[in-house]
């Protein structure tokens, strides 16, 4: 193990890591719009907008993540979008998780017992009120868990936009590896600032989740 | 397991079918709906023209390949699994912080990252070269072997501890007690889980074409950089994986109806 050769490398690698973050957090965050629209549509009494909602989950979830990173960011341009890597890598992953975490919310949401959607209804609530007032604040500590899953494994599957040459820890381990040729060091620093980002993370869902834990 | 099970069984496969078949109509109507401006180029796919023909071969050539190393690492880290998830049920502490140690770890590690790790940064430490397919495979079956050690210590787990009990009871040691007696039911109870996780092993194996696995997705990445048509290419490769999932999902979805059927009755 060479110490002298991690100090030169780190700089690198937290400059990566930060990207890494970035690049989760947009993909996050387009990802929960994306999929509370579409746990919407799953739950909604419109048929079409069901079968809409369910087809997205099954189309995204019954293909790989890199191939719909490989579609945007290369098929792309040939119908006149050309998205750098990055907007094509925050795209991509942010639809791919949609899918997992319109999954996430629409189970909270069955999770909660029927009887405090009829007890709502019942109180004079409209069906929309009903949902907003009683049902969803319920739901929301149910989907604490779940969603947390899913930005987990977001963290991790942004490793695939290294691929599409975005800078980020993977990538840069990879080149790393190439003009150093220290696989050990090289690997065992992007290993570790992938353990500390995802150790992070699950200690604030975890921290999130007794907040809220119901009872 | 009684007949409530069952039922949801049956209704799972009936309302399977119909989503099934929405999915692939909306696909089917994506792809020749949306015109727009650009004019699509079908026919690199056109299974009618010759030459779409031979593509459709040469992206279908890689098929082997991706069932193959599924089935492979499926095979291999599902007893991997096990054999981790059983230090996990252990009253030590110690002995049970190994199994966390390495749970921990490996989920935490990007699959990408360890596939890199494992086919350039491992020849160098031992001085052996792997081919792309054994890294692939090592890779899958590391990566895998953590969530289903995860999956077997939640079935086991959920064994009643009666059973144990009624085991230890009757003389058997932990060994058989396992074999016979724990891992039977709870291996019932996981098969959804493993089905779910075969599923994900098929789609990671695509991140193998990185190091040079002709599979699925190798083989369109090579068809695109011959004709610049990657919309197309890839389009046609979703479904590919699309058609293997379904089937997959639908062969789990018989299976664990075919294993909620009590057969002592």
């Amino acid at each position: 193990m060479d110490i002298g050769l991690i100090a030169r490398l780190l700089p690198h690698f937290l400059q990566a890591a930060g990207l890494t973050i970035l690049i989760s957090t947009l993909a996050l965050a387009l990802g929960l719009a994306v999929a509370a629209g579409i746990a919407a549509a799953r739950l909604s009494p419109s048929r079409v907008l069901r079968g809409f909602g369910a087809a997205y989950v099954s189309l995204i979830r019954g293909t790989p993540c890199l191939i719909q990173l490989f579609l945007i960011y290369f098929g792309g341009p040939q119908v006149g979008i050309t998205p750098g890597p990055f907007a094509a890598g925050v795209i991509g992953l942010g639809l791919n998780i949609a899918a997992y975490m319109a999954e996430a919310i629409r189970g909270a949401i069955l999770a909660v017992d029927r009887g405090q959607s009829e007890a709502a209804r019942s109180l004079g609530f409209s069906r929309g009120q009903a949902m907003r007032r009683v049902i969803l604040p319920q739901a929301a500590r149910l989907m604490i868990r779940p969603l947390g899953v899913n930005a987990i494994a977001l963290v991790k599957g942004s490793s695939l936009v290294a691929t599409i040459s975005v800078v980020e820890l993977t990538y840069t381990a990879q080149r790393l590896i190439g003009s150093t040729y220290r696989p050990f060091e090289v690997f065992g620093i992007a290993a570790l600032l992938y353990l500390v980002i995802i150790h992070t993370l699950r200690r604030g869902i975890d921290r999130l989740d007794r907040a809220y834990a119901p009872g | 397991m009684g007949t409530r099970s069952r039922a949801a069984a049956c209704l799972g496969a009936a309302s399977i079918g119909r989503k099934n078949a929405l999915v692939l109509i909306l696909t089917a109507s994506m792809l020749g709906g949306c015109s727009g401006s650009y004019s699509w180029g079908w026919y690199v796919v056109l299974p009618t023209t010759a030459q779409g023909l031979s593509n459709i071969q040469f992206l279908l050539s890689g098929l082997w390949q991706t069932v193959a190393i599924s089935l492979c690492a499926v095979a291999i880290s599902a007893p991997l699994g096990l054999l981790v998830a059983l230090p996990g049920l252990a009253r030590n502490r110690w002995i049970r912080s190994i199994n966390r140690i390495y749970v921990e770890i490996i989920r935490s590690i990007p699959i990408l990252a360890l596939m890199l790790w494992v086919h350039y940064g491992l020849p160098i430490l031992l001085g052996i070269n792997f081919s792309a397919f054994t890294s692939g495979l090592i890779t899958l079956i590391v990566s895998d072997s953590a969530f289903t050690a995860e999956i077997f210590r939640a079935g086991i787990q959920s064994i009643d501890k009666g059973q144990h009990e009624a085991a230890e009871a009757l003389g058997l040691n932990y060994r058989d007690k396992m074999r016979d007696v724990i891992v039977p039911q709870a291996i019932r109870r996981i098969l959804p889980a493993l089905g779910n996780q075969f599923v994900y092993i098929v789609k990671m194996s695509s991140i193998l074409s990185i190091v040079g696995v002709f599979e699925l997705t190798k083989k369109a990445n090579e068809l695109t950089t011959t004709i610049y048509r990657p919309l197309e290419i890839y389009t046609f490769l979703c479904l590919e994986y699309l058609v293997l999932v379904l089937i997959i999902s639908a062969g789990v979805r018989r299976l664990e109806r075919w294993l909620t059927i009590d057969r002592r009755a």
